[in-house]
């Protein structure tokens, strides 16, 4: 019996620009200090990297999903950042959400040439998932430094071909 | 002045909260559009609409031509909050009758300028 043949996509570099752009834009700007961006990684694992993590999934011209994944405290320090107060009880995955949809909605606007939808964000507590990717498709971790500590940011993107 | 909310996120419906709430203005708040849409019409008039784009159920932007359908709520503001940056989506929003475009993230100064620019009048 002949084996399944599955195309891998190379992922463009082109298309994970816009991401880190849009990252730094949100941590010099709002959160009002730099994320250290350090060198990719093809990802082996499809658990989330830490504790928490906001999903957005994207569909159009290209499709994939992008995950920004925090350990409990990170994230938790970047939130109080974020609001600019402490804060309250049952948020913070909501704000991972946020997180997430700024960091996609900014970076969708720069990916020149194609237009996707996105997806109203997900947030995964805990790491004891699985977290799906389009068949063939590779997914970049992007490991993240900021004052508080580390975090990734994890990106899957192939071209939409019928 | 009465504020509706429109957002999924808590957290952009706390900071409108907090922000309208300590000038002396009422807030409701909706989930998403179709909520949104059932308290427009059980709480009318509202004045002013803050309204996110990326939502589950309704999205802003079919709320917005929605609400835009309703001849009653003519005078009442829409303020678009959202994350779509893109020029397209600014000009569809205001083309759809949006009064004024906020990207996220906004804290209360950056939420209250812009919904004071929409009015074209101060909120405190």
């Amino acid at each position: 019996m002949a084996a399944a043949v599955v195309t891998k996509h190379a992922f463009k570099v082109e298309y994970m620009q816009p991401f880190v752009d849009s990252l730094r834009t949100l941590f010099d700007g709002h959160l009002g200090h730099p994320v250290q961006v350090g060198k990719l990684n093809l990802k082996v694992d499809a658990h989330p990297s830490y504790d928490i993590s906001g999903v957005i999934t994207f569909t159009g011209t290209v499709i994939g999903r992008a995950v920004v994944s925090f350990p409990y405290d990170v994230a938790e320090q970047i939130g109080k950042d974020y609001l600019k107060m402490d804060l309250p009880d049952g948020v913070l995955p909501d704000i991972v959400g946020e997180l997430a949809n700024i960091i996609v909605g900014r970076a969708k606007s720069t990916l020149h040439n194609h237009q996707i939808t996105i997806s109203p964000p997900t947030v995964i507590v805990g790491k004891n998932f699985t977290i799906t990717l389009q068949r063939g498709a590779q997914c970049l971790e992007i490991p993240c430094t900021c004052k508080y500590g580390n975090f990734t940011l994890e990106l899957s993107i192939v071209e939409n071909k019928p | 002045m009465k504020f509706l909310i429109v957002d999924d996120s808590m957290t952009a419906r706390l900071i409108g909260r907090k922000t309208f709430e300590s000038l002396g203005h009422t807030v409701l708040e909706a989930s998403d559009g179709q909520e949104a849409l059932t308290v427009l019409a059980t709480q009318s008039p509202i004045d002013v609409i803050i309204l996110d784009w990326n939502m589950p159920g309704m999205n802003g932007f079919t709320c917005l031509e929605n609400i835009r359908k309703i001849s009653a709520l003519n005078r009442t503001k829409v303020v678009m909050c959202t994350t779509e940056a893109e020029k397209m989506s600014v000009i569809k929003a205001l083309q759809a009758g949006a009064n004024g475009y906020l990207l996220k993230p906004v804290l209360p100064d950056k939420l209250k300028q812009g919904v004071e620019k929409a009015l074209g009048t101060s909120l405190s």
